[in-house]
Parts: structure tokens; sequence; C-alpha cells
């Protein structure tokens, strides 16, 4: 091989290392079920996905346990995760749903096997947003939105300082989640 | 040679990332009962998850020491052995206390953590609906001082009286914020935004062709008031009314003022913005309690400015707040 072909052998190698991947799509504001139970457990290596049905016995087992917390939502199903690292449980995850102010929200949330709650993230946030769509002024600024559109925080105009989510029904699903956790997975009475 | 060594380099080498290749990423978590969003531009969308997530994870870590809510916090540890000498607190711990003491020396008490007595006893009156009366308030603002914090370097902390408590709850979001905006400066990040429960940002640098995060301001009655520009610095906004208690049908903001004890009664709404928000969040409450008179607070310290809008009223902004932030008033409906 020639000095010009050594040369250019180099550049080549060069240039297949390195290289950002160029992403096909905007990245969307909300997790995906495949990737959201990594968002709450980082660490784990593997999750395994199963199904739990809500059965009334079940209902009633979490009414129990959440005492004076009244869910809006009974799921027919609820999607879990048992998350592992090398072998070993950290956690359960647990897909639930929670009326907002006026819309369901869907979020995961992890406990750990000390009974915690140790994280939860939003995966879908249906809700109006009364702030902006009052101050169309403001919302003029931003070219390319139809007014007509419903606004999404933390899709549409996110940053907006003082405007406070409410939080208490992620506070709700949040407990009714653990409430699943500790009747399916810690007692071990799953529904047949 | 070397001109045809240029130009296959030229041809050959791959594509350095450019404002093209970001992308933004977005999760929302919920740590310390709010709620916990990271907006990263990067050019690898796997990575930036990542980072956000070590990001939450690092507020989860902290909330497991600061919180006045788990009783296995180091902070509830400390708060249970006051009167009973020092004790050796977390790093982190120890750092928050000492700013929050000096802060509390700068703002003439305005802030002060040791107002955990006083949060109790609202927090009771409001359960019975029974306002506090006045030998019950004494009591509880004679263990509100926060010079019977005592603190010694590396990690030793004491609560000089028995019955007083630290509550973080006005600082600990803004530190835990600082927290993470160095662990995405440290990671290389140049376009970032963390937006904790709307109380306490940080923007690093500026989404790909932007000046800044372009930040809404709003009053007390959820109005959007102005918008602002941030690069590379942290804001903080607090309500007086807030998480309020109602006793007899009268409100009362969550925030109470450490020298009378009397919980806020006036509405209104502070902004501070300035490159630490551990002292944002902190100046918010001088400035929440008494109004545009503690500007004068703010102003003293550097590279802090403030914007304070009372109920129905105009703003009042600190000397550069809307020069520096390019301040755009949104004209009443």
């Amino acid at each position: 091989m020639n000095l010009l072909g050594k040369l250019f052998r180099l550049v080549w190698l060069i240039s297949s290392l390195g290289t950002p991947p160029l992403a096909s799509a905007q990245e969307g504001s909300f997790l995906k079920e495949a990737e959201a139970p990594k968002a709450v457990f980082p660490d784990a290596t593997a999750f395994e996905r199963r199904v739990i049905r809500s059965t009334e016995e079940l209902k009633e087992k979490i009414r129990q346990r959440l005492g004076k917390t009244k869910t809006s939502i009974w799921e027919d199903s609820y999607i879990t995760f048992i998350a592992k690292k090398a072998d070993a449980i950290v956690g359960y995850a647990v897909i639930v749903e929670e009326i907002g102010k006026h819309r369901p929200i869907t979020f995961i949330v992890g406990v750990g096997a000390d009974r915690k709650i140790k994280d939860a993230a939003l995966m879908i946030y249906r809700e109006a947003y009364g702030g902006e769509i009052r101050d169309r002024r403001f919302l003029q600024q931003y070219k390319g939105k139809q007014l007509q559109d419903p606004l999404l925080p933390f899709r549409d105009i996110q940053n907006i300082s003082g405007a406070t989510m409410s939080v208490e029904a992620i506070g709700r699903g949040s407990k009714k989640a653990l409430a699943l956790v500790e009747t399916v997975y810690m007692e071990g009475t799953e529904p047949k | 040679m070397l001109k045809i060594f240029s130009l296959l380099l030229l041809v050959a080498l791959p594509p350095t990332p450019t404002l093209a290749t970001l992308r933004e990423v977005r999760e929302v978590h919920f740590q310390m009962g709010t709620y916990l969003e990271v907006i990263l531009w990067h050019h690898e969308p796997e990575t930036a998850k990542r980072l956000i997530r070590d990001a939450i994870q690092e507020a989860h870590r902290l909330d497991a020491i600061l919180s006045n809510f788990d009783p296995d916090s180091a902070l509830s540890r400390l708060n249970r052995h006051a009167g009973a000498g020092s004790m050796r607190v977390p790093v982190e711990l120890f750092e928050l206390l000492a700013r929050s003491r000096e802060l509390a020396e700068r703002t003439g008490g305005l802030f002060d953590v040791t107002i955990g007595p006083l949060m109790e006893l609202w927090q009771k009156a409001a359960a019975s609906n029974q306002m506090p009366n006045p030998s019950e308030l004494d009591q509880a603002r004679a263990l509100v001082d926060y010079r019977k914090l005592a603190l010694r370097r590396p990690d030793a902390a004491a609560l000089i009286r028995g019955g007083m408590s630290i509550d973080l709850g006005g600082i600990g979001k803004g530190y835990a914020v600082d927290r993470m905006t160095n662990m995405l400066k440290a990671s290389g990040i140049s376009a970032a935004l963390i937006n904790f429960g709307a109380s306490s940002m940080s923007a690093i640098g500026a989404p790909p062709g932007k000046t800044g995060w372009e930040i809404a301001v709003q009053d007390s009655d959820g109005r959007l008031r102005g918008a602002i520009h941030l690069r590379d610095v942290a804001l903080s906004t607090s309500g007086s009314m807030g998480h309020g208690w109602i006793i007899n049908d009268k409100k009362y903001g969550h925030l109470i003022d450490p020298q009378s004890g009397i919980a806020a009664t006036e509405t209104r709404m502070a902004t501070v913005v300035t490159p630490s928000a551990t002292l944002a969040e902190a100046l918010t409450k001088p400035l929440v309690l008494i109004g545009a008179s503690a500007l004068r607070i703010v102003e003293k310290f550097a590279d802090c400015e403030a914007v304070v809008i009372p109920e129905n009223g105009a703003p009042t902004f600190s000397r550069q707040f809307r020069s520096r932030f390019s301040w755009k008033e949104i004209p009443r409906p």
C-alpha cells in the first residue's frame, strides 16, 4: 500500500469512530412503557414485565391498605416490572393512573425492596393548563403554535416560574402502587 | 502531500456535532413532594437520559438526608437530638446548615431555618381550626433562633436548646438544584434546564439557536405577568399563599415571619435570579414576608436581582432586573 493509500485508510478509520448518531425523531417529553422502568430504577440491569389483573378481591385488599386515601381510578389491570440487578430483586415498578385536576395522569412508580417509594416518573400528562390559556397574548409570541390546541405543561410551554402542578394525584397513585406491590409481591397474593 | 491529506480529512472525517444533531430530551420525576423536570439538549439521547437520571438520583439522595418528613433522615436525627449536644452530620447537611446560618445573618433573621417549632405550631392550629394563643406563640418563637444552631467544621452540628428543630423546606430544593447543575456542567452539558416544582430553576447555557431559556413569571392569581431570558443563572419563585392554612375562615400563607411568629397574610409573589439556586430560594422569603422593602436586602448580594408582585398590584424590580434579563411585560387582558 503506498503512502497515499495508508493515509486514506487512516482517515477512513478515524471517520468511522465517534460519529454521533443522528436521532431520527425529536425526543418526546414523556416516557414510553419500554423505557419507563429504567427511568425509576436506573441501576437495574433487567426487568421482568408482569401484568396483574385487578380483581375485586385485589381492589379490596388495596383499599384496606390505603385507608383514608381514595383513588380516583381503578385500572382493569396493572403493568408491573420486577427490577433486578445481578439476579437480585432491587424493587418493583408499577404503571398507574390517577385523575389530576380533570384528566388522568399516567406515571410509573418505583417501589424499593424496603417498601419505600424510590421514584416516580411522568409518562403521560393530559391536563390543560389554566395560566397559559388565559394569557393568549403571551402565547401569540410562540410562532406556529395553534391557540386552539390543547396546551400541555411539560410539552408546550414548560417554563413558568411559580406555576405548580397539582401533585396530589401523584401522591394517591404512589400509595396505590405501594399497596399493590405489598399485596402482590411482598405477600404473594397475586390474583389467579 | 499535505494538501492531499487536508483534502482527505475534509472529505472523510465524521461531521463534528452541530446544532442540527442536538436533540431535546426531557423527563419529569417526582421528588421532595413535587415534580422535578430536567430538559437536556444533547447529541446522544441515551447519554442524555443517563445524565438526567443521575441528576434525579442525586435529588433523591439529598432528600434522604435533608427531609424532615422522613424520620430516618440525617436532619430528623439532628432535630431529635436537639438540646443533647453536638452530633456528626453528612457533609451535605453541614454545608447547607452553614450556608443557611450565614443567610439568616445577612437577612436579619427574615430567613431562618430554625423555623421548625413555629411551622409545627401553625400546622397544629390549622388542624384544630384555632389560632395559636400568645403564650404558645411566645414559646415557639423562643425556640426559633439561628444563633442557637452551632456548627463546628468539618461536620459537627448542634441545636442548643431542646425543642428546637430545623426545616429546610425554604432552601433544600435550591440546594439540590445547585448540586444537579454542577453534575450536569461537569458532564459537559451546555444546554439544560432544571425545574424543581417551578419554584427553583437552573438554566445552563441556552437551547440551540436561542439566547437563553425563556421563563414566564406569574403572579399569585396564576396570571402570566412577564417573560425573562435566563442563561447560566438560577431562579427561585415563592408565593405567600401556596400550601397555606385556613383558620377560622381566614387564609394564612405557609411562610412564617421568624420574628413575629405570624404566618403571612398578604398575598404576593417574589422571584429572585442569581447564579446560586440555594441563595435564590432563601432570598425569596424576606421578599414574600415584607414585600418590596426587602429588595434592599437582595441588592446587597452581588449578582442578584429580584421582582416582587403584590396581589392586584404592579411589580417592583431591583435595579437591573429588567435590563439584565430582558423583561418583557405581558399586558393585562
